[in-house]
């Protein structure tokens, strides 16, 4: 096959194990230039007084670090098995929206080039800490357009989480193969459920959290504004942004560990040789505790910034409440070993070390939950110790485990047993060699670039270096494993572990993969290496090439062209002012404008064709809903949480000032009124745009939706002419505003209306495409699904009306 | 942590260290019960040649889940109740003969007001044996007032005032002891001060009669 | 039907009352998105488990937004 051939296939494809491999190799990148990064702390930090590393070079390191680690590299790499292997454990042909996926993986891509280009831009990237503290992270005092970069890069992986989260909780609930009830999908793939759960209601407060920074840093708001700048009396910014960050903060490190321990959860039985122990009360355990209660342990991050004594102890007690689960989970797992026949492979040998340093980052966490003994551990070593051993040592060694797993499924290919162990043995010694001392290092600061030769911190930070470099080390094995595999592995045959789950039950994947003569042996990795001569014997004929047509491996350009434009647009947005960035604006908004009206057009022409949908599928419990309200209710609950997140935030700045302009002073109340009454007008109309086409009358349906549109665009246009009267005249109403409270209560304004009022205005782009759709008689009483859910994300925008009109007109 | 010098232990570190011994005892205890249940599991049930089939498999029991929350209940309720009788290393303690002294830190050094209005630069200086209550904020960024060897520690946050307390118990000059905790730009790793006890007199003859 | 009830909010609104005025107008404000979210988005027609999408993003924000402000202490 071509190289052009091959690279289409490659950057336009949506089928869910291409992007899987895609997500894979890429997260695999993020994580060396991670990786390096840490190590060249590591250098700078194993004399005392080094000067390897600067501290403006070493701030950007750890910051960057910490970010691309998380973001880049531990979530995508369980979202590249999620990819892989959901749809195969379900019986599905594929995820529930291809295209999405795809954009999904795009989206990481670019925002992950984003956040490593800001390393080159004058000033650097960020350096304020993945964590981002305010009012270090704003203007003031990390100028430049590198940490603007960069923030931006971690909207779009943001943006791409959300799409994937809605896209797979529209999988597993929708996908399933006849007879799959909820209760038997394979462990990983209910990891994976609760993992993208999770994923849903925590991204969102991230979103909003850092879309403040991002108004404060490009179009100068002031909600995160240092008191000595903005003086408003009684509020508190680094306390806002603490509560916002860390709400997402604390379910994001679950999300990030929870792949892992679906992995745990699917490839024990096979090593041991018996079934889970308890696998209801891991799973029960894991949903009705961890999930819930993960959302309100955050404030165990805040115990030193002055929270009341009642508060502190709160979280105290639910942090500790959420161990038990954990323990429950950790003891059953355990308990899966005994009475078992077991056989220590590589991937069992990495199982145990994941549950052993699990073990131990977890007892470090009890320490950490009490007030009293954080007044020593926070800020310290101590910490990085204990997130590293569960964010690395239960993380990555539960990962590692699935890798090797899934290798022979993904490769048609055994990768080497001896290395595997040697790899296993060399990381966990490394590993410890690594954090263990920091354990002892609770007086040394984090985050210092350099410290003084006291007591035995130069021997403890010595230690751990070179442990660092064993780790490194280990990997160079891991790697040297998958490119001989890869090459030169001996084929593996379909079920190398005699596994009951489904992804094994072909060579080339479950009974519902694309039909075998697009399915090559080995699985598409396979196809690129020498196959044995044996196995090629076996294939089908056809399988010796790629397919030729697009059409059956859907493949679509839209998802990356979009997310190159969205990329170039924000990227010069980050660089603006000057022309090259404007230009890099302008083409961007060209391509993703361009790219959008493609994809629209696609789906009028009805060009893409996702893999059919089983007519019996097992869909509990959303039986009677159709696969895209699924997935819209997914969405919208994650908007919720979003515009949730800011009008709580808006909520606490009020509670907070000591003073506030009233809004009769500030805005025309009557006109604001009406305004109000247009968009719920448009509410009905849209209703009745419903109850037409349920009725089949098409022509009813386009007048109520060219209505709705009217009246859309009457709200929208109001809206402009009210904003043009509040920042003209003798005292703008602006973020730039003399009055440090008006700036404020400017600031927090526009953010949250402007976001309302472009979701009306993306309403109304869609709008017109619903009205061209029907135009052509697109929409009938049975197939208007689209509709439907487009109502209910009207009617959710007129929800969020209901509740900003009278919180910023009224109170 | 690191006051093994000290010979009369200042009441914040008995209060800490007794708490964290505690905790040590039982989360080392656990981590080893487990830890060693895990290994003593895999290494027992390791497959062998010649071994027969595997044994039955009874579903896992409600009495064993009950159990596991019972037990970790138990010792994380012991250890929360410990947290919260040792509160007072964060509570305040109000009266009469405290010394209050306002720290102010900045991008990349602490200030020291005192009470009677005087200020120094990288260098606390208090009294010995009386409770000190420092009031702290930050002219700038976030940053975080943490002495080590006191085992006391409170963010400095802009527009915001945290107070922590401590009585040290013996004169010295303790270099480095006072440090920031918490990123605050490029001169964090130097944000140190160094924490002088004194005489009473001593105090009182250098900073005015205000104290006390 | 909500057209009412918005004009309701605005007489309110008008008569000067003080901090009474916050629980009305919230009242009316959470009774309209119900409404909305009911009749509009048919929610009072879908199985419980959509319901649950949209409730559980609200009872963790309430969680949020009463920490938060308990926080100011």
């Amino acid at each position: 096959m071509g190289t052009v051939e091959w690279l289409k296939h490659w950057l336009f494809t949506t089928d869910h194990k291409q992007v899987g491999l895609l997500y894979f190799f890429t997260s695999l990148y993020f994580g060396i230039v991670g990786a390096v990064l840490a190590l060249l702390m590591r250098v700078q930090l194993s004399v005392p007084n080094n000067n390897f590393l600067e501290a403006a070079y070493y701030n950007q390191a750890v910051t960057m670090h910490g970010l691309i680690m998380i973001f880049w590299f531990l979530s995508p790499l369980g979202i590249a098995l999620f990819n892989y292997f959901v749809p195969l454990q379900i019986g599905a042909k594929d995820l529930a929206f291809p295209r999405l996926n795809a954009l999904t993986y795009w989206l990481f891509l670019a925002g992950g080039l984003m956040a490593v280009f800001s390393f080159f831009v004058p000033g650097g990237s960020a350096a304020a800490g993945w964590t981002s503290y305010e009012p270090l992270a704003g203007p003031l005092y990390s100028p430049g357009p590198g940490p603007t970069l960069t923030y931006l890069g971690l909207m779009l992986m943001a943006a791409s989480v959300t799409v994937g989260s809605v896209n797979f909780v529209a999988t597993i609930f929708w996908l399933r193969k006849p007879g799959l009830k909820l209760m038997d999908m394979p462990m990983f793939t209910w990891f994976a459920l609760f993992t993208i759960l999770a994923m849903l209601f925590a991204f969102p407060s991230i979103i909003a959290a850092f879309l403040l920074v991002l108004t404060d840093r490009l179009i100068g708001t002031v909600l995160y504004a240092p008191p000595s700048v903005l003086g408003v009396p009684g509020i508190d910014p680094s306390l806002l942004w603490d509560d916002l960050f860390w709400f997402f903060g604390h379910p994001e490190v679950y999300i990030v560990l929870l792949p892992a321990f679906g992995v745990i959860a699917n490839v024990t039985p096979a090593f041991t040789g018996r079934p889970l122990a308890g696998k209801s009360w891991i799973l029960w355990s894991t949903a009705a505790i961890v999930l819930p209660i993960s959302f309100g342990v955050w404030m165990h991050h805040m115990f030193l910034t002055g929270i009341p004594s009642i508060l502190q102890e709160v979280f105290d007690a639910s942090t500790e409440v959420i161990s038990i689960p954990f323990g429950i989970i950790v003891i059953m797992f355990v308990l899966s070993m005994v009475k078992g026949r077991i056989q220590f492979k590589t991937p069992f040998l990495f199982v145990v070390g994941a549950l052993v340093l699990f073990t131990i980052g977890g007892v470090m966490g009890v320490f950490l939950s009490s007030p009293v003994l954080d007044r020593v551990f926070n800020g310290s070593y101590f910490v990085v110790s204990h997130f590293h051993y569960v964010m690395v040592g239960a993380t990555i060694f539960g990962l590692f485990a699935g890798i090797y797993y899934w290798l022979p499924k993904m490769t048609g290919k055994m990768y080497s047993e001896k290395l595997g162990k040697l790899h296993f043995a060399v990381s966990f010694i490394g590993f410890n060699v690594l954090y263990a001392p920091m354990m002892l290092l609770s007086d040394m600061p984090r985050r210092i670039f350099t410290y003084q030769n006291i007591g035995d911190w130069a021997q403890l930070n010595g230690i751990a270096t070179i442990g660092a470099f064993i780790f490194a080390g280990a990997q160079m094995i891991v790697a040297y494993n998958l490119l001989h595999t890869w090459f030169r592995g001996a084929p593996a045959g379909p079920n190398p572990w005699g596994s009951p789950d489904l992804e094994w039950s072909s060579p080339a994947g479950s009974p519902q993969a694309p039909a075998p003569e697009l399915e090559p042996v080995g699985g598409w990795i396979g196809q690129l290496s020498p196959a044995p001569p044996a196995a090629q014997a076996a294939a089908p004929p056809a399988a010796a090439s790629y397919p030729a047509a697009g059409h059956a491996l859907h493949l679509s350009s839209r998802p990356l062209t979009l997310s190159a434009g969205v990329m170039l647009f924000l990227t010069g947005a980050a660089l603006y002012p000057g022309l090259f960035p404007l230009a890099l604006m302008a083409v961007g908004v060209a391509i993703a404008a361009y790219s959008l009206v493609a994809w629209a057009w696609d789906d009028i022409r009805d060009r893409f064709k996702g893999p059919a949908e089983e007519a019996d599928g097992n869909r509990w419990p959303f039986d009677a809903v159709p696969k895209m309200k699924v997935g819209m209710w997914a969405f919208l609950s994650s908007e919720i949480v979003l515009f949730g997140t800011l009008l709580g935030a808006y909520i606490f700045i009020r509670e907070a000032a000591l003073s506030w302009p009233s809004p009769s002073s500030i805005h025309d109340i009557p006109l604001a009124t009406a305004n109000t009454l247009v968009l719920v007008s448009s509410g009905f109309t849209m209703a009745m745009a419903v109850h037409a086409i349920r009725k089949g009358d098409q022509r009813g349906l386009l007048a109520w939706l060219a209505a709705t549109f009217v009246l859309g665009s009457t709200f929208i246009g109001v809206k402009m002419s009210e904003w043009v009267g509040l920042i003209s005249g003798p005292t703008p109403f602006i973020p730039g505003s003399a009055n440090p409270v008006t700036a404020l209560a400017a600031s927090v304004y526009y953010v949250i209306v402007g976001l309302h009022g472009a979701h009306v205005i993306a309403g109304l782009i869609i709008l017109v495409y619903l009205m061209a759709r029907t135009a052509r008689g697109g929409y009938t009483k049975e197939s208007h699904m689209t509709i439907e859910n487009f109502a209910l994300y009207w009617a959710f925008v007129e929800i969020v009306w209901c509740f900003v009109f009278p919180l910023f007109y009224l109170l | 942590m690191y006051s093994g010098a000290l010979s009369a232990t200042p009441p914040t570190v008995a209060t800490w260290t007794f708490l964290f011994h505690w905790y040590l005892v039982f989360g080392a205890t656990a981590a080893a019960v487990v830890i060693g249940a895990l290994l003593y599991a895999v290494v027992r049930y390791r497959m062998r040649r010649g071994k027969a089939a595997p044994l039955d498999h009874k579903p896992t029991g409600w009495k064993v889940v009950l159990a596991i929350i019972v037990i970790m209940g138990v010792v994380l309720a012991g250890a929360g109740y410990q947290t919260f009788a040792a509160f007072s290393n964060i509570n305040i303690p109000n009266g009469p003969g405290t010394v209050t002294i306002k720290v102010t830190g900045f991008q990349w050094g602490w200030n020291f007001t005192y009470p009677d209005g005087k200020y120094d630069v990288g260098i606390l200086t208090v009294p010995v044996d009386k409770i000190v209550i420092l009031n702290i904020t930050s002219k700038d960024v976030y940053h975080a007032f943490g002495i080590a060897m006191l085992d006391v520690k409170e963010d400095a946050i802009p527009g915001k005032v945290n107070q922590l307390w401590f009585n040290m118990t013996e004169t010295g000059t303790y270099v480095d002891a006072i440090r920031c905790y918490q990123l605050c730009g490029i001169g964090h790793a130097y944000m140190i001060g160094n924490l002088t006890v004194v005489s009473q007199a001593a105090w009182n003859a250098t900073y005015g009669g205000t104290g006390g | 039907m909500l057209t009412a009830v918005v004009a309701e909010v605005i007489t309110f609104y008008s008569v000067a009352s003080p901090d009474a005025q916050i629980a009305v107008i919230s009242t009316l404000a959470t009774s309209q998105a119900v409404a909305v979210a009911v009749f509009y988005m048919q929610l009072k027609d879908e199985p419980g488990s959509i319901r649950l999408f949209a409730l559980v993003g609200v009872m963790f924000l309430a969680a949020l937004l009463i920490a938060m402000v308990a926080s100011l202490g």
